[in-house]
């Protein structure tokens, strides 16, 4: 029932499905995309910002801060483009998940191929064109993106699944999930500046707790050679543990679903 | 419908909302929480530019305004930083509950905004004041009547300045049904164009002019800088007769939207 290949075919199917319905109306498809891609644009204009009245943040330069900012946005367009909580817990409670449960896939996968916003490409886009732009200004070294990548995909699942593992939690607990919007609003405000300012309990929190800190922080990190790759080691296995945790977790809360017979 | 009928009809729905907000507590109580908290992260960003700056004033702001700037945003970003109409709209719309409110006796655009007041009413009378009155008291901004006049003036026009924009956007869930992310990047832009992530005495005075110029300010910046003093009286005036214009430009804008929205609604009688 779990196998790999069966449950990637009916996640492309999913995908497929979402991008003809999204690309039905292409001119307003168009739009959305850019309309997503706003936050970034505001990224930029509130480094620039601070940038141009200060001398940084913590000796990070400013194409630097403009690189993990692409990262971050790019990595929450990617959790966007997957998890709604929002919509799932909605889903939840008015019992229309039901039509998740009775087939016969893995269901984190079909949460994960249904429950997003195409739209969100435009984040992932315009994150990873601020990204490349900034790189490309700071002369990285393309040997050390590599690490660096495989660090964010780690990373990056570990973000998606503490979305679904959280939205889980909220309709067990609470059967709502409001909270969550600013769950994400707090995330994406701390990811585009370094974890140091936060202090030690911010940067626990923010690698152990909501793990944004392990997909755009650390990666840049090694990116602009600031951390070695022993941090970086201890840091993909936590994400890996994590990433475990939370699948196990998710799948675990899936059991206190009660159906609405919807 | 009488005035007063029509009153004691919204009252019924405000109570009714109102307990509906009330029954997922914790859910509540932890929205609260992290609203406030979203905005206290720019506190620590700034402090971490001004301790690297090694400077106490950047642009004429010292670090402490700076912060008493951040936490009134803390207080006040949670109501008007985010329309509660999108999510009433799209949940509406997704679940085909506005065949059931359209055929009520009173005007479902009416009823949305009654809808979406409870949580803002619970957030400014649990959140909003406490914090703002210990910014004043720990502050020792010297408030006289006139400025507290000119700060609840601007909360107010620039309250159903977002509730508008918000009935814009969440009109579109008649024609796209899942609209919630559209409206989480397009309250970037209203946040960075209003100040709510830099304050916008440090943009370019041209920039800054153009932007004085949009309703933009009066979600962040302006109600802000008036509590703490960074925004002088004529300027307070010049924003309120600003967010006038657009109030009223927003409400026509509104009225055609939703004329034409209207008539696209398709529901299958939930």
């Amino acid at each position: 029932m779990f196998g790999v290949a069966r449950n990637l075919r009916i996640f492309l199917s999913s995908q497929r499905y979402q991008w003809l319905s999204f690309l039905i109306y292409r001119s307003q498809g168009a739009i959305w995309l850019v309309v997503f891609s706003l936050s970034t644009l505001a990224s930029v204009v509130g480094i620039s910002v601070i940038y141009s009245v200060s001398n940084g943040i913590a000796g990070w330069s400013y194409y630097q801060i403009l690189a993990l900012s692409g990262l971050a946005n790019t990595i929450l367009g990617v959790v966007d483009y997957l998890v709604n909580p929002w919509n799932l817990v909605t889903n939840m409670r008015n019992g229309t998940f039901d039509q998740v449960l009775t087939k016969p896939y893995n269901p984190i996968v079909l949460v994960l191929s249904r429950q997003g916003w195409v739209a969100a490409t435009g984040s992932i886009v315009s994150g990873l064109a601020l990204f490349v732009y900034s790189i490309a200004q700071l002369q990285v070294n393309p040997l050390a993106i590599l690490p660096a990548l495989a660090l964010v995909a780690l990373g990056c699942v570990a973000v998606t699944l503490f979305m679904v593992f959280m939205s889980m939690l909220a309709y067990v607990l609470f059967k709502s999930a409001n909270f969550l919007h600013w769950i994400v609003s707090i995330a994406k405000s701390t990811a585009e500046y370094p974890l140091g300012i936060y202090g030690v309990t911010g940067i626990f929190l923010l690698t152990v707790g909501l793990p944004i800190g392990i997909a755009s922080f650390y990666p840049a990190e090694l990116m602009f050679s600031k951390i070695d790759y022993t941090p970086v080691l201890v840091v993909a296995a936590i994400a890996i543990v994590l990433s475990y945790l939370f699948y196990r977790g998710s799948l675990w809360l899936l059991k206190f679903y009660t159906s609405g017979g919807g | 419908m009488t005035g007063a009928w029509r009153l004691r009809a919204y009252m019924a729905v405000l109570r009714v909302n109102m307990k509906e907000t009330l029954a997922y507590k914790s859910d509540l109580v932890l929205t609260l929480i992290l609203s406030v908290m979203s905005s206290l992260i720019y506190i620590i960003v700034w402090s971490a530019v001004y301790s690297f700056s090694n400077t106490s004033s950047l642009n004429g702001l010292t670090l402490s305004g700076m912060l008493a700037y951040f936490v009134v945003l803390s207080a006040i970003s949670p109501i008007l930083g985010w329309p509660k109409v999108v999510n009433n709209m799209q949940d509406d719309i997704r679940e085909g509950s506005i065949a059931r409110l359209l055929i009520r006796p009173m005007s479902y655009v009416e009823q949305l905004f009654v809808e979406a007041m409870p949580y803002d009413l619970l957030f400014f009378l649990f959140a909003s004041l406490p914090i703002m009155a210990l910014v004043v008291l720990i502050g020792g901004f010297g408030l006289s009547a006139s400025t507290l006049l000119l700060f609840a003036a601007e909360l107010l026009i620039g309250y159903l300045i977002i509730n508008l924009l918000g009935f814009m956007i969440g009109s579109m869930a008649v024609y796209l049904t899942n609209i919630y992310g559209i409206a989480e990047g397009i309250s970037w832009v209203f946040s960075i164009a209003g100040g709510g992530v830099v304050p916008l005495l440090f943009f370019p005075a041209e920039v800054a002019g153009a932007l004085m110029l949009t309703p933009f300010p009066l979600l962040f910046y302006l109600p802000a800088g008036t509590l703490i003093g960074i925004v002088t009286a004529q300027q307070a005036l010049g924003g309120i007769e600003t967010g006038l214009v657009w109030l009223a430009i927003l409400a026509l804008a509104a009225r055609t939207v939703w004329s034409r929205v209207n008539m696209a609604i398709n529901t299958v009688g939930v």
